[in-house]
C-alpha cells in the first residue's frame, strides 16, 4: 500500500515511534513538552517543583525554559489601550468656552472666571490603541455639573494639576485626582458617568482658615471589593504645621456608602509622589515606599500590598540590586503583566533596565527576574512599562518611545507632538460606576 | 499543485488499535503532521496509519478539532466544549493527549492539554507531581532538604 509507505519513511512520524503502549508512555514525556506544562504554573509551584528532580531544580536557569516562561507575561491579547495626555500651549485665540480645552476642569465653564494667559497649557486626551497603538481617538474629559460644588475650589495658579490616578482602569472606571483640591472622581469614559467622591470629616474640620495649613492629600490606591460590590478609595492625609509637627493618618473611601473612614493604623508611604509605583490587581492596592531605616542611604526598598476586602496590608522587601547604589540610577516602578506584580529598575550608568515579577506577597525571595533589557544607550529618561512588556521612555531626542520586547526593537509615538509623561490603561466597559448603590 | 490538493475529499486516519477515522480536509489541518503528508500527495482519497494514536484518544482528538474548526459555534460555545472535555478526563487521558498532539504536532491543542495538565498540578504536593510524571527523585534525602529549606515559603 502506497500511503503506508511513504509514513513509514516519513521522518517526523518515525522518530516518535517508540514503544508506545499504554502506561509507559507517561515515561517518555519530552523535556520540551514538560517546559510546557510548567510554564503555565505560578511562581509558587514553580519553586516548589524544584525539589522533584535535579533538572526540575535548574528550571531557572534553563534558557528554553524561560524563553516559553517569558513569553506568558508579555502575550497579552487584551484590547485595552493606553491613555496619553497631549499638552499644548495656550494662546488667546482659543475659544475657552467652546473649546472646553482646560482638562476636566470645567469650573471655567460655570464661573466665568478671567483666564490669565502666560506660560499655560492645556491638555487633550487620547486612547492609543491596537498594534503599535496606531490607533488615535481623542476622548472628551468628564463633564461636570455644576450643582459638584466641592469640586469648584480650585488654585487659579494651577488649574491643570490633575492626573489620572493608577496603572489601569479598574472595571472600565478611572480614578481622576486634582492634586490641589480635595476632588476625587470616578470616571467611566465608555458610558461618560461621572462621581465626585465628597470630603471626608478630617477635610470638612480642617477647611481653609487663615493660618491653618492645607492638608495634603496622596491617594495611594482605587480598586474593585470583589466581596462587597464596592469601590474603593485610600489615601494618606497629612497636616504640616511646620518642620516639627505634623499629623496624619489613612483614609478609606466606599462607593457603597458615598464616604470617607478613618483606617486605625499606619502604613508606609511612597518615597514620592510620582507617577507609575502605584498598581491594583484582583481586589489588592499595591505602592512602591522607601525603607524608612534607610531613607538616608536609599536603601532596600519595599512594596506595599493593602487588600481592599479584609483592609490590612502586606509588606515585601524587594532584594537590593548592586547597581542602585549611585543616586542617580534610582529608578523603579511597578506595573502589571498578566495578573503579577511587575518591577522595573533602570540603571543609568548600564542603560539597562531589570524586570522582575512578585510570586507571593511578603516572600523577599519571591521575586523572579524575568529580563535584562539592554545597553540602550538612546534613553534619556525612564517613564514606565506598558502591558505587553514595553518599556516607555523619552528618547535623546526627546520623543516618547517605548522598547518592544516582543520584537526587541525601539519604536517611537507618531509625530513630533507634546505627550505627557503620564499614562494609564484603559479598557471599555459599560459597567455603571453608581449601579452598585441600587 | 493547488488544485490538486483541493480536490482531496475525504482523509483516512488509521489509530494503532487498527480503529479507522474518516474526516474531512479542514479537520486535519491542524494536525501539522498529518497535513504536510498530505500536501505531498496528489491523490483523492488518503490513507494514514498513525501507529502512536489509539482509537480512543484520536477519536477525542477529532471531536475537538470538529469543535474548534466549526464557523457556526460561538466563542462561548467552544469555551463551554473546552471545559467540559478536560472535566472528563482523567489523569492518564491527559497525559497521553498531550502525547498524541506533541507527535501529531498541533500546537494549540498541545498547549491547551499542557494548561489542564498546569491546572491539575497547580499547588500539589512533590510527590503528587512526582507520581503523576512517572518521575524518580534523583536527590539525596540531604540535597533535597536543603533545597526545600531554600525554598520554604513556597510550601506553605
Amino acid at each position: 500500500m502506497d500511503s503506508s509507505y511513504y509514513v513509514a519513511s516519513n521522518s517526523h512520524l518515525n522518530n516518535i515511534a517508540i514503544a508506545a503502549t499504554i502506561g509507559k508512555v507517561r515515561n517518555y514525556i519530552p523535556d520540551d513538552i514538560v517546559f510546557s506544562i510548567l510554564s503555565k504554573l505560578p511562581i509558587k509551584s514553580l519553586k516548589r517543583f524544584m525539589c522533584v528532580c535535579k533538572s526540575w531544580s535548574l528550571l531557572f536557569e534553563d534558557p528554553h525554559f524561560m524563553t516559553m516562561f517569558r513569553y506568558k507575561f508579555i502575550c497579552n491579547h487584551n484590547n485595552e489601550s493606553l491613555l496619553l495626555q497631549l499638552r499644548l500651549p495656550y494662546t488667546d485665540d482659543d475659544d475657552l468656552y467652546v473649546n472646553r480645552m482646560y482638562s476636566w476642569d470645567l469650573d471655567f465653564l460655570e464661573f466665568p472666571i478671567p483666564f490669565i494667559p502666560g506660560n499655560k497649557y492645556y491638555t487633550e486626551l487620547y486612547s492609543l490603541s491596537r498594534k503599535r497603538f496606531v490607533n488615535k481617538i481623542k476622548l472628551d474629559w468628564p463633564n461636570l455639573l455644576p450643582n459638584q460644588e466641592h469640586i469648584v475650589q480650585f488654585d487659579l495658579h494651577d488649574p491643570f494639576d490633575f492626573k489620572i490616578f493608577g496603572f489601569a482602569s479598574v472595571n472600565g472606571i478611572l480614578c481622576l485626582v486634582k492634586s490641589n483640591l480635595r476632588s476625587v472622581l470616578l470616571w467611566n469614559p465608555t458610558t461618560k458617568e461621572c462621581k465626585v467622591i465628597p470630603p471626608s470629616p478630617i477635610e470638612s474640620r480642617h477647611l481653609p482658615l487663615p493660618y491653618q495649613p492645607m492638608p495634603q492629600l496622596d491617594v495611594y490606591g482605587f480598586g474593585y471589593d470583589i466581596v462587597r460590590d464596592d469601590y474603593k478609595v485610600i489615601r494618606h492625609v497629612s497636616f504640616i504645621f511646620d518642620s516639627t509637627q505634623t499629623t496624619y493618618n489613612w483614609e478609606i473611601y466606599s462607593l457603597r456608602n458615598d464616604s470617607w473612614r478613618k483606617l486605625d493604623f499606619d502604613m508606609p508611604t511612597s518615597y514620592r509622589s510620582c507617577q507609575h509605583v502605584h498598581v491594583y490587581v484582583d481586589g489588592v492596592c499595591h505602592w512602591l515606599c522607601d525603607n524608612e531605616e534607610a531613607t538616608h542611604t536609599l536603601g532596600e526598598a519595599r512594596l506595599v500590598s493593602f487588600d481592599l476586602n479584609n483592609e490590612s496590608f502586606v509588606i515585601t522587601p524587594i532584594p537590593y540590586i548592586e547597581d542602585d547604589k549611585d543616586y542617580n540610577v534610582w529608578w523603579r516602578n511597578l506595573a502589571e503583566l498578566n495578573g503579577s506584580i511587575t518591577l522595573i529598575t533602570y540603571h543609568e550608568q548600564t542603560t539597562t533596565f531589570h524586570i522582575s515579577i512578585l510570586g507571593e506577597l511578603g516572600v523577599k525571595e519571591s521575586w523572579i527576574k524575568l529580563f535584562i533589557v539592554g545597553p540602550l544607550s538612546c534613553v534619556q529618561s525612564p517613564i514606565g512599562m506598558g502591558k505587553k512588556g514595553e518599556i516607555f521612555f523619552i528618547r535623546n531626542d526627546h520623543k516618547l518611545s517605548w522598547f518592544d520586547l516582543n520584537n526587541q526593537t525601539v519604536e517611537e509615538f507618531d509625530g513630533d507632538e507634546n505627550w505627557g509623561r503620564d499614562y494609564t490603561y484603559y479598557k471599555e466597559s459599560f459597567l455603571p460606576i453608581g449601579g452598585i448603590n441600587n | 499543485m493547488a488544485a490538486e490538493k483541493s480536490s482531496i475529499k475525504i482523509i483516512t486516519l488509521i489509530a494503532a488499535d487498527g480503529s479507522v477515522f474518516e474526516v474531512e480536509p479542514n479537520i486535519v489541518k491542524e494536525m501539522k503532521t498529518v497535513q504536510s503528508y498530505i500536501d505531498e500527495l496528489d491523490q483523492n482519497t488518503v490513507s494514514i496509519p498513525l501507529p502512536n494514536v489509539f482509537g480512543n484518544d484520536l477519536a477525542m482528538i477529532i471531536e475537538y478539532c470538529k469543535k474548534h474548526a466549526s464557523e457556526e459555534e460561538t466563542k462561548e460555545a467552544k469555551e463551554e466544549f473546552d471545559f467540559e472535555f478536560v472535566k472528563r478526563m482523567k489523569s492518564d487521558d491527559k497525559l497521553r493527549l498531550l502525547q498524541a498532539a506533541s507527535y501529531l504536532n498541533m500546537e494549540s491543542f498541545l498547549q491547551f492539554m499542557a494548561k489542564a495538565i498546569a491546572a491539575e498540578i497547580e499547588n500539589q504536593s512533590v510527590e503528587f507531581v512526582r507520581d503523576y510524571f512517572q518521575i524518580e527523585s534523583d536527590f539525596t534525602p540531604e540535597e533535597e532538604a536543603e533545597l526545600r529549606k531554600e525554598n520554604e515559603w513556597a510550601f506553605k
